[in-house]
Order: C-alpha cells, then structure tokens, then sequence
C-alpha cells in the first residue's frame, strides 16, 4: 500500500473503496450477515490503517531506501538504556507524521526525511557504542 | 469433565480438527491442480504402472520432470496414495494433508518435551492446525509441508534422546536425511538445524557417540546422504540452483567478480533475508504469489501481532533452552529462501511457521497469566489499604476474592481471546472458500481441466487433437486427466511434444481439415469457434476450434 510503502491516509481510503467494491462481486451469494459481520467499514478501516502505519517500520520499507548495514546501529541505539524513553516515543510518532503528511511532502521528500530519521537513530547507536566500547 | 479437558483428549481434539480443516472439499479447492501437481501425479502414476518416471527412468532418486529435478519424497508418497485412491486430484493432494495434520501431533509433542507445559504444547498445536500458511500448503500438494513435518520429527526424535534418553537420536537425524529428499529449503535449514541442537547439547552428545550402534548409524546416514551430495553439486543441481539464485540479477554495471559484486551480493542477500520479517508479508498479504496465499491474510493471522510480540519480547528476556532453540530456528528459517528470488518467499521460508507459532502461543500463556497475576494484585493491595484502617471484616472477604477474581480473570482471557481467534478462523475460512478461488483462479491453472474434459469428450470426432504451446509447459496435464497408459506414452520419442492424435503446436497454427484445436484467447486462429472455457474468475482461458 503507497508507493515504495510510503503510505498516506489517501491510500487508506482508495484501498478500502477498492477492496468494498470487489467484495461485493464475490459475495453476491453468500448471506447479508455474514458478510456485513465479516467485512465492514470499521474492520477494514483498522486492519488497513494498522497495515499504512506498520509499513513504516517494515523491513521492506527501510531497505529500499536505508542501508541494510546500519539496522545493527538503529536497533542498539532504539534499545539505550538511556535514551529509549525518548527513541521509543519518537519512532511510534514517526509513521503518523508521513501518514498525515502535514507538511505536504512529496514522495522525494518523504524518503529523505525517512533516511535522516533512521540515520540519526543510527548516529544514537553508534554513540552508544562508543561509550561502551570506552566504559570498558 | 476433567477427564474431558486432559491433555490427551484435546490433543485428539485438535488433531481431528487440524484433519477436517485440511481434508474438507480439498480435491476442488483450491479448484484446480497447478502445473507442478500435475507433473506430481503424472510420475507417481508412472511409478505405479510402469516402476519408471516419465523419461523412461527405473525407481529414480531425482525426477527430472520439467527439467527442475523435483525430489522424490512427496512424490513416492503420492504413488502409494494413487495405489490407493486412483490417479485424481485428492490422491494428489492427501499426502500433504496427512503429513500437515501429523506435524501438528508432532509439534505439540515437540513442545511438551522442552518446555513440559501442556497448556502451551496445546496451544501451539492449535495454531498450527488453524494456521494459514500451514493450510495453504498442506491442503494441495506441496513438497514443503511435508519437509516440514521430516523437520519436525526429526528436531523432536533427536530431543527425545538428548533430554529423555530414549535412543531416538539417529532416527531424528535419519528423519532430517529425509527432510533433505522432501524440499529444497532442507538443504540448508536441516543441516543450521543439526548443528543448532549439536552445539547445546554437547555434552550429553559424547555420551551417544559412545554408543555400540552410533558408528553403524552413522555410516548408513553419510551414504543415505551421498547421493543428495553427489545430486547437489551435479549440472542439474546447480542448475537448478543458478536458476533460482539471487546472484542472476547482479546487474551489468556491477561486473561478476568476486571483489566487485561481493559489497552487492551482501546487500541484496540481507534485503532479501529482512524481507521475511516484513509485516505486510507476515500479516496482510503474504508474498503475493497468488498460490501461496490468499493474499487477503499473511502468513499469520492479524491478531497473532501483539501475541507474538510478547512471546518474542519474552524469549529475549528469560533465555530457556527450548526459547533459544526456537529463536535459532526462527532466524535460520528465511536463509534458504534469502539466497532466492523472489523475495519474500512463503513456500521456501516455510520452517518459520514453527517459532512463529511457537512464540505465539507463548505470548497468549504469558497475556493471560498477567491478566490473572495483575487483577489479584489489584484486589490484594485494595485489602491492604482497607486494613490500614481497620475493616477487618472486609479485609477477610477481600481476601478470599481476590483467587477466585484471578480465576475469573484468567477465564475472561481466554474467552476474549477465544472469541477473537475463532472470529478470525471464520474469516479465513470465508476468503480461502468464497474469495479466493474467484480471485487467484489463473494462478490455480483454472480451465485447463474443462478444457482438457471438453476435448475428451469430443476426440472421437477429429483426426487430430492440436494443443496451443502455452499448454505444453503443462503437457502433465493432458496425461494425467486424460485416460492414458503411462508404458506407451513413456516410450514414445517425444512425449512432451505430444502423443497418438494430440501435438502441441506453435502459434500461428493453420488448422488443418477434421482438427480440434485448443487455443488460448490471444493466439489467433481460423476455423470454426465451437466453445469458449472460462476460469473460476470468470475469464475466458480457452477457445476450442475445429475445421
């Protein structure tokens, strides 16, 4: 969903229109019930908001567009023993500012700041590690 | 009711479900059998007829097939199914369904043996049996599963030994050999595998080397094993290899030596091995190959998200044997698949589905075993604090609720939890039996049977039978519908070219006088149009001619 998984509330709601629609044709003779239990609005609204938010953190997603060789870092310094409590309330704000796009950016510009981002997740582990590599 | 609720009756519970959910309407859904099942039950047919595959070869060890070597465990199996149950679509398919139902029996003995808890043990069979992924490759036929239940087994029989000391070691080692001769992915999870369980339990393993019988195994293993060495380094096996391998898409730019192309070829093989941790591959839509899914669902289900979670959180956490051992297996799982393409590959990172589940169900235990733990700690420091100003009467009543509030706790858990995973088992039913087969109908190879029926049933008419060339990738399918004896086609010079009144032919074909020809809906033809064949997605496959 979105193009390379940049995903925004728009994709949300052509997704969601797309997959109502192609419902119906296979349904057409299944009972109402069920289908209304197994397929709505709310259901599909959550499952494809979690999926647009989640794709932000895919393994997919970064590795498109951020070198593989630095998750080693972005994931030593998302767990600092000091610094997490600031890390963890970042990164779970992080998809919503691309999915909301306040800034109206562009897919360009949404790449570049998804790489700075973890970029500087991975600047975080590496500092950590050299205060470790020095501690000891 | 007790009795009821023991560990042995729902074990038999669960395995009769995990046998409904895979053997219900499974010769007609998915509907139709793809390219390789046929070719499946082809040389199986074969076998059983003739003692040779379809190139004229005795008993082989390595079917050549479409020229991808298949091997040869799923498909001896199949000729004892077809023994038993003739040359049809269930024959085919029902040794995945056994062997998927019997990895659930053995997964939950697996389990038991490491970590001793039944509810656990339970209720990783119970995902497993309601598993998509599982589902979808044990309900047609698939080699994977079925390396997956060797996998199991032998991971299981090998642990009987080193933590129970039943003398099952060389049998596991035996079952993983086996595993090698099932699927591809075996070549290199089966041996990280071995090496895993080798290296934590080394010190009980001197004590089996010392064994009278260890030696004797141990030859009989290295020349079971030869020929899937010797097999492994042949021109076919590397074909085979070199065909599916990453490194055939190292683009020009970067040249093919090793210090050019070494920085690239890491790169990509770490994508690709990520890729099998991605979430929309895991939980919404799987690798999008329209038979390895159903494409609405991943390979788990959505509501394993937070479970999984928790189980994995918790391993890293409380580092137990059996928790490093399913870690390992996890991480070792996607590396076959990893030095493949495409990537994520739900077939080929198949092994996954067992720590997955594994650490699912260890998540679910750990949930409802806080909920209880946190409800009566709630109730207890109420009763302190009514203490501390001296309402002892309460305090007593307090008390005494604060259990029988953890067990209602507790069952609140697992009815919540109930009620979600039996509402998401609905769902998938619904899709894999209404959606799916309306959706991934050309994946399925949809109308090449009704093709093939009408042509059967109108032969007589024509001299000749013409097939259009996209239909002889899949010549399989024409022996295997059609009624004919594998010791004749077998020998004849070019089979997969055709055989007595039927050749496949090239496009653009001139029909000649008294021909029926099948043809595909962009091949163009002349003659007289006398039936068009749709798939189940409701798109014309075929339109049959004749002159």
């Amino acid at each position: 969903m979105g193009e390379l998984g940049f995903c925004s509330i728009h994709d949300i709601q052509v997704y969601l229109t797309e997959q109502l629609r192609s419902d119906i044709f296979v349904d057409q003779n299944v009972p109402l019930l069920l289908v209304r239990l197994l397929h709505n609005k709310w259901l599909y609204t959550f499952g494809a908001s979690l999926r647009c938010y989640l794709s932000f953190w895919d393994t997919i997603t970064y590795s498109q567009v951020v070198s593989v060789f630095l998750l080693p870092l972005i994931l030593y310094g998302l767990f600092a023993r000091r610094w997490r409590r600031f890390l963890w309330p970042l990164q779970l704000v992080m998809p919503l500012f691309f999915l909301f796009n306040p800034l109206n950016l562009s897919l360009g510009e949404k790449i570049l700041w998804f790489r700075i981002y973890y970029v500087f997740l991975a600047l975080v582990g590496f500092i950590k590690l050299v205060i470790n590599f020095k501690s000891k | 009711m007790k009795r009821l609720l023991g560990f042995w009756p729902l074990l038999t519970l669960i395995f009769a479900l995990a046998f409904f959910l895979r053997i219900y309407r499974v010769a007609d859904t998915p509907h139709d059998l793809y390219v390789d099942e046929v070719a499946i039950g082809w040389n199986a047919y074969s076998i059983l007829k003739t003692g040779r595959d379809e190139y004229g070869t005795r008993l082989p060890l390595f079917f050549r097939s479409y020229d991808d070597y298949k091997l040869p465990v799923y498909i001896y199996a199949t000729t004892l199914s077809e023994a038993i149950l003739g040359k049809t679509a269930f024959a085919v398919r029902f040794p995945a369904v056994l062997f998927g139902t019997l990895t659930v029996l053995v997964f939950i003995l697996l389990v038991k043996l490491l970590t001793g808890s039944q509810k656990l043990a339970l209720l990783t069979g119970l995902l497993l049996a309601i598993s998509p992924v599982s589902l979808q490759f044990t309900r047609a036929g698939y080699e994977a599963g079925m390396a997956v239940f060797w996998t199991v087994l032998g991971v299981y029989l090998m642990l009987l030994d080193l933590e129970n000391k039943k003398k099952t070691f060389f049998w596991g080692v035996t079952c993983l050999v086996i595993s090698l001769y099932t699927y591809h992915f075996s070549r290199i999870v089966a041996p990280l595998l071995f090496s895993g369980i080798l290296y934590w339990y080394r010190a009980r393993l001197r004590q089996i080397i010392q064994r009278k019988s260890a030696r004797v195994t141990a030859l009989f293993l290295i020349l079971v094993t030869l020929p899937f060495i010797v097999y492994a380094v042949s021109p076919g096996g590397l074909a085979r290899a070199r065909s599916e391998s990453f490194l055939k898409e190292i683009p020009a730019h970067i040249g093919k030596s090793l210090t050019t192309s070494l920085g690239w070829d890491i790169d990509h093989w770490l994508k690709n091995y990520l890729a099998h941790f991605s979430f929309n591959f895991l939980f919404f839509a799987g690798d999008g190959i329209g038979r390895h899914g159903v494409r609405e669902i991943g390979e788990l289900y959505l509501w394993q998200l937070p479970f999984l979670a928790i189980g994995l959180i918790g391993t890293i956490r409380r580092r137990t044997k059996p928790n490093q051992l399913f870690l390992f297996w996890l991480l070792v799982s996607p590396v076959a698949a990893s030095l493949a393409t495409p990537s994520p590959h739900a077939v080929r990172s198949l092994p996954m589905i067992v720590p997955l589940i594994y650490f699912t169900a260890a998540g679910i235990i750990k949930y409802i075993s806080f909920v209880s733990r946190h409800s009566g700690k709630r109730i207890r420091q109420l009763a302190e604090s009514e203490s501390r100003i001296h309402l002892s009467a309460q305090v007593e009543i307090l008390e005494s609720s604060s259990d029988q509030t953890r067990v209602i706790f507790r069952r609140m858990g697992t009815l919540t939890i109930t009620t979600i995973i039996a509402y998401f088992l609905l769902s998938y039913l619904h899709i894999y039996y209404v959606h799916y087969p309306n959706r991934t109908s050309p994946d399925w190879s949809g109308g090449y049977k009704e093709a093939l029926d009408f042509v059967f049933a109108h032969e007589n008419q024509y001299e000749k039978v013409a097939l259009t060339r996209s239909l002889s990738n899949g010549y399989a399918y024409l022996y295997f519908y059609g009624q004919f004896d594998p010791s004749r086609v077998n020998i004849s010079p070019r089979p997969q070219m055709g055989f007595g009144k039927y050749e496949f032919v090239d496009v653009p074909y001139t029909l000649p006088k008294n021909t029926l020809y099948v043809a595909q809906p962009t091949d163009p033809s002349s003659g007289r149009l006398i039936a068009q064949i749709k798939n189940k997605s409701g798109d014309v496959q075929f339109y049959i001619w004749e002159n």
